[in-house]
């Protein structure tokens, strides 16, 4: 903790750089629990403000805005069904994002990672974990609501019909997907790109997304892929 | 009228399809109770009714109800058949009903602030309920649970035996029409003697009409020795508990299986919880089994055959537990060692994952593996020519390090 921060800067709402004094720059976002960790990531503090180092490596959203997406569709007060979730990593730097007035319903199917995140849930009130198959959203109806994203980030082989399944039961129109697609959980045989582009043909002729854009997640996460898409239905 | 029913954590919403008016009914009386929803969602997910959509149901049931899945039309159905339902399960016109579901949840609440809370606490406390309490060591759970079930299937069958010889002396006609042995306990102990077994009473227990009527046939064949009403009584007994004990089996491989969903999640999704539970009884863990390369987990349980080989009597295993995995024995034998490398590979990989950080990957592992088997069936399709040279006896190693000639071998792939 030697090296001094020497600014600050809000890059997309609510997600931060923080610069240090020997040049080198870390994605952030503000602790909506001051004090309170959730993985081993390092607490900033900035002129009286608390923020969570954001790490690439642990996070593929981290990675894909570190890559340039171009806008992050998750904002103040945006609700969310999260597929996928572990035990919370990523979701706990969308939590800070969307504050108290914003919901995050995560879908997790193992019970060793969903046990941690429910721990993660009493401390940070806007998730809302669900012990649940992704593949059956039917199941987990009573979220009862639409969600402004469906984020997906899941490793299974057949993640972009589980992603349009959900999206047709909760997916407000004209709301947002993000999808964080691992080449090998499709084929391991076939190259990258051609998996990415047979991908995306899927969601956007089968699911009605348009996507936006696609940016690799290498080196923080080989052979990925996250893409961003609009709902158009 | 045409009404959208949502069942959410808060309570029951009925919706009109212009979207004018909507009934609620809360979880709790007058205002939602975190712990009422939580129970009141658990009994859904159960599919029991639940009073809060009865009472809804009630209210609007001369219109047209829609429904967004298959299983929810099903248990309103089971208490008003007469219901009209329509079922969309996607698209449009259910997302539009569904973003007033936010308009009312404010409504509700006073502000959307105070339903994340409150749907975020009734989440968490429906998980907790599912997700058991952190143990420690589940794999001695595992281990003790898969044993049991073994033991009760010996003393099932030792069992069902008797008591077919036993009933045999009285009705042995029967024992030859009934294969099914939980099938043969049930009407034995509940029919007693012969003259009970009318076709009226058999109906109770058999759906097959021809089995029946093979029934009705051994009665009037029957050439058996007459019993007292004590040894009757007596068989019955024991034919109950048999039936108890096919019940306790049953009763323990759920528990088995929930522990493996929660210990050993890959493991469970490549090979099934009993032989999962085997391989991890034979390693002593799952953390030692996360510690043996393929090759090992491969033969794990051929121990005997791996000794013999190593002292020049017969080749060496090509498969131990994994071996009464039906993609396995069932597979043309020159296949066999193929697929049950390619099936402890994966397991290796699963195992690991269990042990680590439990989180799923099943599906992945489970479809390259199945990507596997399927090259293996292509490129094998015919027994290979056996040349004979390759018959002579492997020289006896020297030293006990049995695994190492295995590993470099497992290292191929
Ligand atoms: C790559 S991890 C997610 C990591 C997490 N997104 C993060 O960045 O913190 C994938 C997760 O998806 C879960 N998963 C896989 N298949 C699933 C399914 N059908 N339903 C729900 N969760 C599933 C796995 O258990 C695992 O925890």
């Amino acid at each position: 903790m030697s090296i001094a921060v020497i600014n600050v800067e809000e890059i997309f709402s609510g997600i931060y750089f923080i610069e240090y004094e020997d040049g080198r720059k870390v994605l952030a976002t503000k602790n909506l629990t001051p004090g309170h960790t959730v993985y081993d990531e390092k607490l900033v503090k900035w002129k009286g403000e608390e923020y969570r180092v954001w790490n690439p490596y642990r996070s593929k959203l981290a990675a894909a805005i570190i890559n340039g997406l171009k806008e992050v569709p998750i904002t103040k007060g945006s609700k969310i069904l999260y597929l996928g979730i572990a035990s919370g990593t990523t979701a706990s730097h969308i939590s800070d994002i969307i504050g108290k007035s914003g919901i995050i319903y995560g879908i997790e199917f193992a019970p060793r990672p969903l046990r941690d995140l429910i721990k993660v849930s009493e401390i940070r009130k806007n998730i809302a974990p669900l012990l649940k198959d992704a593949r059956l959203p039917h199941e987990y109806s009573y979220i009862g609501e639409t969600v402004d994203v469906l984020y997906a980030d899941l490793a299974q082989p057949f993640q972009a019909e589980i992603f349009i399944r959900n999206a047709k039961m909760f997916l407000k129109p004209g709301g947002y997907g993000l999808i964080a697609i691992k080449a090998r959980s499709i084929d391991v045989t076939r190259p990258p790109e051609e998996i990415f582009e047979e991908q995306k043909n899927i969601l956007e002729n089968e699911g009605g997304f348009e996507v936006l854009e696609g940016v690799r997640l290498d080196p923080y996460a080989r052979d990925h892929i996250m893409f961003r898409m609009r709902y158009n239905i | 009228m045409r009404m959208w029913i949502f069942v959410t954590y808060p309570g029951v919403i009925a919706i009109s399809d212009g979207f004018k008016e909507y009934l609620f009914k809360p979880f709790g009386d007058e205002k939602p109770d975190a712990d009422k929803a939580a129970k009141a969602l658990l009994d859904l997910e159960k599919n029991k009714m639940i009073d809060e959509l009865r009472e809804i149901v009630q209210k609007i049931k001369d219109s047209t109800i829609k429904v967004d899945s298959e299983s929810f039309a099903r248990l309103l159905r089971s208490e008003f058949p007469d219901l009209d339902i329509e079922i969309i399960d996607g698209g449009k016109e259910l997302l539009k009903a569904r973003e007033h579901v936010s308009r009312i949840y404010v409504e509700i609440f006073g502000s959307y602030e105070k339903y994340v809370e409150f749907a975020s606490r009734v989440s968490a406390e429906i998980s907790k309920a599912k997700v058991a309490e952190a143990g420690e060591r589940r794999d001695l759970m595992i281990i003790r649970a898969v044993t049991i079930s073994e033991d009760l299937t010996k003393m099932i069958n030792t069992l069902v035996s008797h008591v077919r010889e036993w009933y045999g002396y009285y009705w042995p006609e029967l024992g030859k029409e009934i294969e099914d042995h939980e099938l043969y306990l049930t009407l034995v102990s509940e029919l007693g003697r012969v003259e009970n077994f009318t076709e009226e009473n058999l109906r109770k227990y058999i759906k097959n009409e021809k089995l029946i009527k093979a029934v009705l046939k051994a009665k009037s064949d029957r050439v058996g020795i007459s019993i007292t009403d004590r040894d009757i009584e007596m068989i019955q007994h024991i034919a109950r508990r048999t039936l108890d004990l096919y019940k306790d089996k049953e009763r323990i491989l759920e528990y088995l299986d929930e522990l493996m969903q929660e210990a050993a999640p890959n493991i469970r999704a490549l090979i099934g919880s009993v032989i999962g539970a085997k391989l991890i009884r034979k390693a002593g863990g799952i953390g030692e089994l996360a510690k043996m390369p393929s090759s090992t987990i491969q033969i794990l349980g051929a121990e005997k055959a791996l000794f013999r080989a190593l002292h020049g009597k017969g080749t060496p295993p090509k498969h131990g537990i994994i071996f009464q995995d039906p993609r396995i024995f069932k597979a043309p034998w020159w296949q066999r060692g193929k697929i049950a490398r390619a099936l402890a590979g994966k397991l290796t990989i699963a195992a690991r994952v269990d042990y680590f950080t439990g989180e799923y990957i099943g599906d992945e592992l489970l479809r390259d593996l199945e990507r596997r088997i399927e090259e293996i069936k292509k490129k094998y399709p015919k027994p290979p020519i056996k040349k004979k040279e390759e018959k002579k006896p492997r020289p006896p190693p020297k030293g006990k390090k049995p695994h190492k000639k295995r590993k470099k071998k497992g290292k191929k792939r």
